[in-house]
């Protein structure tokens, strides 16, 4: 019989889940983490499987990876996020996407993971003690100007003449922004200023060196239509959105978790 | 206790509180290194000469009245320091408090492990380097450049000039280099060398040479009868020792591997990813990297570093037996194999690599730079290519003497660890799922 | 500078040359009577004793040259301001002994072959007759030696003009002997059997056993010798042809001949010989780097059965292999590609493997068949600890 797989992302805020089986994805889930990662966990696992008429006999391997990833106890293993995700490209990538380069945008953190032809991790580079460039640091601007993370991107796109915002850190943005809205800019304006600001940043950490295959958008972020546009206008190239980004580490863990099942 | 104690000075104060971070950093170190599972009999006495000499700050074990002379890099044949009756110490420093120190006495961008010993040598509290009667300082980089001047302002310094090929005329140039250092030993040391204490040198730097060949060619035994951790405990270890109690001491190491042998003993019975160290020196106590490796699921297989393996390798092959002879095997030694970056051509290190890698089966190689260790950082490109063409996936961490980057580094190990397994064969999982 | 060089080196040459062509003229030793009788009486005789003179005289000779270079360089090395430091412990007599490997089987083999050879190109042809004294063996043992077991194709080598006048079917056997010795053994006939090199590898012993200072040749000293090997090579085939004799001028003819019990005139051979010895005492088969049997041997090195073999791999670089070369053969270790590593040069004295701190880096074969493999576990014998677990010491011998 074929057997089914999940692949759980514990995040900062919110637990991905993903089952997958017959070499596409399935289903996926999110919840909110709340204080008991590991219920959180085995409930969200549970209803999965309900939800798709599975029992637990049916599920060969469950793979955990993020911030949690080692107190999840129902999770047979876990994988780092860098392994998960390129990982889950695998499923998730657009068909015309050539491996090459995947930008994660994370709630808290962002990531850039270079892969060889083949889909293998040759090298990343991350940040992970700055909240500039993340998911948090366009919630914080959302709520200043007003809006939800959902109209963000759309909003952004009907900018005319995007502001500067030069400020690297997520607490001198605000206050930038802040400054920006009491002089009367316009809402639109200011968050494509603010999309700007974010894609300059994490191309930074993009290493010179690293060349060849497509780029690849992954994590909650790539779900913001204007961060997608000022990547391609900054790179000056097309950048690829991947299918559920928001799951991909969590698919990612569950296409690890069908090899090993 | 808010006062301040008015019969302590502010030097004592400050001497103080450097002891105790100072200690307090080694005995975690040591503590992490003892914790790993799966360390062979015999350890203590390397466990115990690193905790004498970072925790207890104590002095090396040696005869009253002996002197020791102080070394750096792999260049300085110790046989020539116990020909002159003295012990050597390599001063090669891993220091994470003696960096702190040293930090404001170097330029920023100079390596952590000369701002280290510029920090112990500022502080004037690391017996080991104040025992010195005399420091031997190959010049293998600017950074050594530099530190053997600031250091020839309180101790006797003695530069031995490296070049950058490997020629004849290079090999008789050190050979020249050789004598006068012979002769600055024995006015140091009081001591004339003769024929008969070179030989005798020779035989205790050799027999822990024997030992070690015995240690490595029982490390390389698959599966794994030592983690590389330990290894590198022991290797680190030999700094501070005479050679021929560190070879006894390893020779009681090597009984008991060959006994785990018998026994079907090993470190673990799962599939470890094997991993190479290589590129800058890893001195106590900065082995982050090694325990991390093995703390995240791999295994050190075999490192190509100056204070492990590479260090004490390469024996001096006497082919001629007059004295001279036996001058000219050391400096043969000191240049020829060194796979130093410090040569302008090093093209045998890959060699060394690519031979290290099929030796112990190595699937994955750490490439480690020390921040400003530029002639390591140099060599990476080359290494990374020919590696690539092999198949074998090469990853650089950089890294400081601090802990700040500890968890970096844990991600950046992590995954490369992960990356390696991947390629395995997977474990299946067997029982059957009842519930969550 | 290249042109003083050559110059130098031209000079040098046409000297060789010159006293080749009167080596007649240069008389080291004159018998009474000339003798070639050799019998096993003869050896057991007085008239041996008689016969050793010439011999005797060169051994004493290189004795005192010997001792005259080590006194001199000892008086240069105590009023050298930089060298006489250490002059003492360079020159004068030394007490300990350095850390010595164990003896290897292949080392044994080589002695026992070498002297067992030299023993059969002297005296074989009494003990074990002369059913195969037609076979001609490429090497430096004098064939004026009449009882040699086998003969010595340096006589015709070096007398192409009377080689000529052979019947044809002397000169097939000459060639066909000649050239399967090299086919089958190439230069290890220099390593394994050669009189000559014996003589020069004892000498060698003796300075060891004396701890005495060498000379250290670097590769430009051993570049500036090759023309010299040459030179020589020349000399060797066309002497004959400009009128001379290489048997006045080889350095050979004062040995075998004379062991043989032959009373015969030495002429510049004898001095030669002198010169031979003490070359090879402070150099390891220092004649070897010029001799022109080897040379014409070396010819040969690439079809020859004994080769040399290196993993490319797991070669440090170390240079001990060079460091231990009688013939300063530098590709054996700067070689990173090519996994054969025989050179003109190589004698097959194992001397590289020997010295090699690297498990199988370095390996002779002979027709495929491994003999000789480096083993870091034999390099380091020396260092063994005795049964006690104390270090090694050799201070009771």
């Amino acid at each position: 019989m074929e057997k089914y797989y999940i692949g759980l992302d514990g995040g900062s805020t919110y637990l991905k889940a993903a089952l997958i089986g017959h070499g596409r994805v399935i289903d996926t889930m999110v919840r909110s983490t709340g204080i008991d990662n590991n219920g959180t966990a085995k409930k969200i696992a549970s209803e999965l499987c309900k939800r798709n008429n599975l029992k637990p006999s049916d599920i060969g391997y469950i793979m955990a990876t993020g911030y949690s990833r080692k107190i999840l106890e129902v999770a047979d293993d876990d994988i780092s996020e860098i392994t998960a995700h390129a990982y889950g490209v695998r499923l998730t990538a657009p068909k015309e996407y050539r491996p090459g380069m995947i930008i994660d945008i994370g709630g808290q953190d962002s990531k850039i993971i270079y892969l060889d032809g083949s889909y293998g991790v040759k090298n990343f580079s991350m940040n992970d003690k700055c909240a500039a460039g993340t998911g948090k640091f366009m919630e914080v601007i959302a709520q200043i100007l007003e809006t939800t993370i959902d109209n963000v991107g759309p909003l952004s796109l009907k900018a005319t003449n995007p502001c500067d915002i030069n400020s690297t850190c997520v607490v001198f943005a605000q206050s930038e922004v802040i400054s920006l809205v009491a002089r009367k800019y316009d809402r639109c304006d200011i968050l494509a200023g603010m999309h700007q600001s974010m894609a300059k940043r994490i191309i930074k950490m993009m290493k010179k060196t690293e060349k060849g295959g497509d780029i690849l958008m992954t994590g909650g972020g790539a779900l913001n239509t204007g961060l997608h546009h000022a990547f391609e206008e900054e790179l000056m190239r097309d950048v690829y959105v991947a299918q559920h980004p928001q799951f991909n580490g969590a698919i990612g863990a569950a296409l690890i978790a069908s090899e090993r099942g | 206790m808010t006062m301040i104690n008015k019969a302590e000075s502010l030097k004592q104060r400050q001497d103080r509180r450097f002891i105790n971070k100072e200690t307090q950093t080694a005995a975690k170190y040591l503590r992490r290194m003892k914790e790993l599972p799966g360390a062979p009999e015999g350890m203590e006495p390397f466990y115990r000469t690193l905790e004498r000499i970072y925790v207890n700050m104590d002095h090396i074990e040696k005869a009253p009245g002996q002197k020791t002379v102080g070394t750096y890099c792999v260049m300085t044949p110790p046989e020539l320091i116990y020909a002159a009756g003295a012990v050597p110490v390599k001063l090669c420093s891993g220091n994470y408090t003696a960096f702190s120190v040293g930090d404001s006495v170097a330029p920023r961008d100079a390596c952590p492990l000369v701002k280290a010993v510029a920090g112990f040598k500022q502080t004037g509290l690391m017996p080991i380097y104040e025992d010195c009667s005399m420091m031997v300082i190959p010049i293998t980089c600017d950074c050594k450049k530099k530190i053997a001047g600031m250091l020839s302002e309180q101790c006797d310094v003695m530069t031995m000039h490296i070049p950058a090929s490997r020629e004849d005329d290079d090999i008789d140039e050190y050979v020249r280099q050789l004598y006068q250092l012979m002769e600055r030993l024995e006015n140091v040391t009081g001591n004339r060398i003769t024929y008969e204490t070179l030989a005798e040198g020779f035989r205790k730097v050799g027999y822990a040479q024997y030992e070690l060949s015995e240690f490595i060619r029982l490390k390389k035994q698959m599966p794994y009868l030592i983690r590389g951790s330990h290894a590198m405990a022991i290797l680190n270890s030999s700094s501070y020792m005479p050679a021929d109690v560190w070879g006894k001491a390893l020779h009681n190491v090597n009984v008991s591997l060959k006994k785990s042998i018998s026994e079907k003993k090993a470190v673990t019975s799962k599939k470890l990813p094997r991993i190479l160290l290589t590129g800058s020196p890893i001195v106590f106590p900065n082995v982050k990297i090694p325990l991390l490796i093995e703390e995240m699921g791999g295994i050190v297989a075999g490192d190509e570093t100056c204070m492990g393996e590479r260090g004490l390798w390469d024996p001096a092959v006497i082919t001629d037996d007059s004295f001279d002879g036996m001058i000219r095997a050391l400096a043969n030694r000191s240049l020829r194999p060194c796979p130093c970056p410090t040569f302008a051509d090093n093209s045998q290190r890959i060699y060394r690599i690519k031979q290290l890698i099929k030796e112990n089966q190595i699937q994955g190689v750490i490439y480690h730079v020390l921040r400003g260790c530029l002639v390591y950082d140099f060599e990476y490109r080359r290494i990374e290519n020919e590696l690539g063409q092999m198949g074998i996936p090469v990853i650089r961490l950089e890294s400081d003497y601090n802990e700040e980057d500890i968890e970096q580094l844990r991600i950046r190990i992590e995954a490369f660890i992960e990356l390696i397994k991947l390629r395995q064969v997977p474990e299946k999982a067997t029982a059957v799922r009842k519930s969550f | 500078m290249k042109i003083k060089r050559i110059v130098i080196t031209s000079a040098i040459c046409a000297g060789i040359a010159a006293i080749a062509y009167f080596a007649f003229v240069f008389p080291f030793y004159e018998p009474e009577t000339s003798n070639f009788e050799v019998s096993i009486d003869r050896l057991m005789s007085f008239d041996y004793l008689t016969a050793l003179i010439p011999l005797l005289i060169i051994i004493g000779m290189t004795t005192a040259g010997i001792v005259l270079v080590v006194l001199l360089r000892r008086i240069l090395a105590k009023t050298d301001k930089k060298d006489s430091r250490f002059a003492h412990v360079r020159t004068g007599r030394q007490k300990g002994a350095a850390p010595k490997q164990k003896p290897v089987w292949f080392m044994i083999m080589r002695w026992i072959i070498m002297i067992a050879f030299t023993f059969i190109a002297i005296w074989g042809g009494l003990i074990f007759g002369m059913g195969i004294s037609s076979l001609s063996v490429p090497v430096l043992s004098c064939p004026w030696n009449t009882e040699e077991m086998t003969s010595s194709s340096c006589y015709y080598l070096s007398h192409l003009n009377e080689l000529f006048e052979l019947p044809w079917h002397s000169i097939v056997i000459f060639f066909a002997s000649t050239i399967g010795f090299i086919l089958l053994l190439g230069r290890a006939i220099c390593g394994f059997l050669c009189p000559v090199g014996l003589m020069q590898d004892i000498m060698d012993k003796i300075r060891r056993k004396t701890k005495t200072e060498g000379i250290k040749m670097n590769d430009k000293m051993y570049k500036a010798v090759t023309p010299i090997k040459w030179c020589l090579v020349l000399i060797l085939i066309g002497l004959c042809f400009a009128g001379g004799n290489f048997c006045n001028f080889c350095p050979a003819v004062a040995v075998s001949p004379v062991l043989a019990g032959i009373s015969t005139s030495l002429y510049v051979s004898g001095f030669l010989m002198v010169l031979v010895l003490m070359a090879g005492f402070f150099k390891r088969r220092s004649f070897c780097m010029v001799c022109p049997i080897g040379a014409i041997l070396g010819f040969f090195h690439k079809i020859s059965l004994f080769r040399i073999k290196k993993d490319t791999q797991s070669c440090t670089e170390c240079g001990a292999c060079y460091e231990a070369c009688p013939m300063g053969i530098k590709m054996i270790y700067t070689e990173r590609e090519k996994v054969d590593v025989t050179s003109a040069n190589c004698i097959m004295c194992g001397e590289c493997i020997r010295c090699c701190p690297e498990d199988k880096a370095l390996s002779m074969t002979c027709a495929g068949i491994k003999l000789y493999s480096s083993s870091r576990k034999k390099i380091m014998s020396g260092y063994e600890p005795d049964k006690n677990g104390g270090l090694p010491n050799d201070n009771d011998k």
